[in-house]
């Protein structure tokens, strides 16, 4: 049975996210997005602690309270406290990524000035309902991050989030057991949505749970500087 | 009736000298321990009164005006209302310490006060405004106050604030909610203190660094003791009395 | 009213205004605003002390910057506005704030219209202030003084009412209500608009509160926060 909403054989367009125009010269932009709780800011953790040797890399978090998720990246020591900084979403998280993207576009073109050649900058959501999306306004890629303990129907469920985002990271795929979710049927459920888009499973209870993670932002990031 | 004072000190070798000092009934003017002090010699003002309070210290001079009782601000007859106006000009690397003792609305009064100060280059000052809302368990009348700082011809502060139980959102938050001891202060050129902004505790005072070598501070309390210990908390130049030395190196 | 300026009405226009909330934020948080009444005194507080401000540096910029001869003499009336405004925002975070909105606003103004004023005001080192930045873009727009103050009045009142419901759980109903009534004083204060619009900078109305000044100060101090102001 086909999903009531998804990919149609008539219409094919190419889902992959564009590469830098030539006249732009600034940072990959990275949407970091998914419901509350669902393990965004540990990802985004996780990945600056492993990217961060290689490469220049800012933060700005959205919260309902500004920082908090700022503090706990900073807390974690997982970047220097002045790459990171929080934006107010004024009650409203996905106002701020998606319809009134200024204060966070403000935001990145600020911190992005303050430091030399910076090659990667996450804009990391607040935690929102399965309706969310970045603009393309604001981010160049996006990773949409939800949980096994979220509800292994998530991803039949769908959303722009689940269909659309460049990456879709079902996380905590260690806690399935106990919540009895299926893993499986969550990978199969969002394929079956995102027309070829990448979906990938991580628990990041190990420090190296994000490398695949890792691995895709590089290769993002070449295909970003290159084309390729 | 209308009244004014005018005091002019200038620098003469190692002294300051007051080199001007007119003024008319209600006013009188004392030269006190280092101060020269405005006195007032009648109920004033009353409604339709016009005070008018010049001061024009030279370049290099360095003067502190004060006063010697609070002014008690009473309702005209006829509803009609009161004004005081205060022009400064301080010359070229000079001080100006001015500090009044508090204006006090009374119930029913309708008062302005205006207090312009032009400072030249390197001039400093120290431009402290108290403003009583009524005494004790008595709703103050309006007062407007309006203070504003300049220096070489360029606003440092402009802040005009009205007071009273018809204005709109009175003693709401944008102003002074329940306070009724209000303090505004200009400090600039001398010891500008800590450039970090600093709120009091109890969020009902706050200092301001507006310029590298400027700061104002503002204070709203239940009654002049608590303001000023708050004030004192933020910054000890800001309840320092007169006269003050010089500054400069 | 033309299309143009209905863009710079609409508060879905992306100039970051969803995340201010003019002082509410605070007053709620120190129990001034509690309920619709409480709101709408302070409303009418604002509007009487820093929406007047605001409005009269918007009407003034929208009028004079359209009028400079040249571009030395737009530099100086800019540089001038934005001294005078900044003396009548002692709270260095307030100051910090309104330049953030009005870089925001300009992000947004200089995609669509291109003028001197627009240019100039965009040169200012640090964003221009907000009041500042929307009277060139309602200039840029076709409007005039009066469009300029009525917008200004319009989002500082769309601002307190809008925090109001997301914070307080107000009935949007009660408050369109009250934005109705607060709106018909604005209306009166637009007679000011003509000679605001023609007064040097320095003669602009300065009216502020003393706590608007202090918890503004504050709100910027706290670590945990849901608007910028």
């Amino acid at each position: 049975m086909s999903p009531p909403h998804g990919p149609h054989g008539l219409f094919q367009n190419d889902v992959r996210p564009a590469a830098r125009p030539p006249s732009v010269d600034r940072a990959l932009r990275i949407g970091v997005g998914g419901p509350v709780g669902s393990g965004k800011t540990t990802l985004v953790g996780s990945l600056c602690r492993l990217l961060r040797d290689e490469l220049s890399l800012v933060v700005v978090t959205n919260d309902i309270f500004t920082s908090e998720d700022a503090q706990a990246l900073r807390s974690a020591a997982a970047l220097p406290a002045d790459r990171i900084v929080a934006v107010e979403t004024g009650c409203c998280p996905h106002t701020a990524i998606r319809d009134d993207i200024a204060a966070n576009l403000d935001a990145v073109e600020q911190v992005e000035s303050l430091h030399h050649r910076v090659d990667v900058t996450f804009v990391e959501s607040g935690g929102d309902n399965l309706t969310a999306i970045f603009s393309q306004g604001l981010v160049d890629v996006q990773i949409f991050v939800i949980d096994t303990a979220g509800g292994d129907d998530v991803p039949r469920k769908g959303g722009p989030g689940v269909a659309l985002a460049d990456l879709l990271v079902i996380n905590k795929v260690d806690l399935a057991p106990y919540v009895a979710a299926d893993v499986d049927l969550m990978l199969s459920d969002a394929t079956a949505r995102r027309d070829g888009r990448p979906v990938m499973r991580s628990s990041l209870v190990d420090p190296e749970g994000a490398g695949e993670i890792a691995d895709w932002i590089r290769h993002s990031l070449e295909h970003w500087r290159t084309g390729e | 009736m209308k009244a004014s004072a005018t005091i002019a000190v200038a620098r003469c070798g190692e002294r300051d000298v007051v080199i001007d000092q007119r003024c008319s009934a209600p006013f009188s003017v004392r030269q006190c321990d280092g101060r020269i002090l405005l006195a007032s010699s009648a109920a004033a003002p009353v409604g339709g009164d016009e005070l008018e309070l010049t001061v024009d210290v030279g370049a290099g001079a360095l003067v502190s005006v004060g006063s010697v009782a609070a002014s008690m601000v009473w309702p005209g007859v006829g509803g009609e209302s009161s004004s005081m106006t205060t022009t400064c000009a301080v010359g070229d690397a000079a001080h100006l310490d001015l500090s009044l003792e508090p204006t006090i609305s009374l119930a029913r009064s309708r008062h302005r006060t205006t207090t312009l100060v032009r400072l030249g280059s390197d001039a400093t000052c120290r431009v402290l405004e108290e403003t009583v809302l009524g005494r004790r368990d008595e709703v103050s009348g309006r007062l407007d106050l309006s203070l504003r700082v300049e220096r070489d011809g360029r606003p440092i502060l402009h802040h005009d604030e009205r007071f009273g139980p018809d204005v709109p959102g009175a003693w709401s938050s944008v102003s002074v909610g329940a306070g009724r001891h209000v303090v505004s202060a200009v400090l600039v050129g001398i010891d500008p203190g800590p450039p970090e902004v600093c709120v009091e505790a109890d969020r009902s005072a706050a200092w301001l660094p507006v310029a590298a070598d400027a700061a104002v501070a503002m204070a709203v309390g239940p009654d002049r003791p608590s303001t000023m210990n708050m004030l004192a908390a933020l910054h000890p130049a800001l309840v320092r009395t007169a006269p003050v030395s010089k500054p400069r190196a | 009213m033309d299309a143009a300026l209905l863009l710079l009405v609409d508060g879905r226009f992306p100039a970051g205004g969803h995340a201010y909330s003019a002082g509410v934020e605070a007053a709620a948080a120190v129990g001034d605003v509690v309920d619709t009444p409480t709101l709408e005194r302070y409303l009418l507080g604002r509007i009487a002390t820093t929406g007047r401000v605001d409005a009269a540096f918007a009407a003034n910029s929208c009028a004079r910057l359209q009028c400079a001869t040249d571009a030395d003499a737009l530099a100086v009336l800019v540089a001038n506005l934005d001294e005078e405004y900044s003396a009548r925002t002692p709270s260095p975070y307030l100051r910090h704030t309104s330049r953030r909105l009005g870089r925001q606003l300009l992000r947004a103004v200089t995609r669509i219209w291109t003028t001197p004023a627009i240019g100039a005001v965009s040169a200012v080192a640090g964003g221009a202030h907000q009041p500042i930045a929307l009277g060139a873009a309602v200039a840029a727009a076709g409007g005039d003084a009066n469009d300029a103050t009525a917008l200004s009045f319009h989002h500082l009142t769309a601002a307190v009412t809008s925090a109001a419901v997301r914070l307080l759980g107000l009935d949007p109903i009660e408050l369109a209500v009250v934005q109705e009534r607060v709106g018909r004083r604005c209306d009166g204060f637009r007679s000011d608009a003509t000679e605001w619009a023609s007064m040097a900078p320095a003669d602009l109305p300065a009216w502020g509160g003393s706590l608007t000044e202090i918890l503004g100060e504050h709100h910027g101090s706290l670590d945990a926060r849901m608007f910028v102001a």
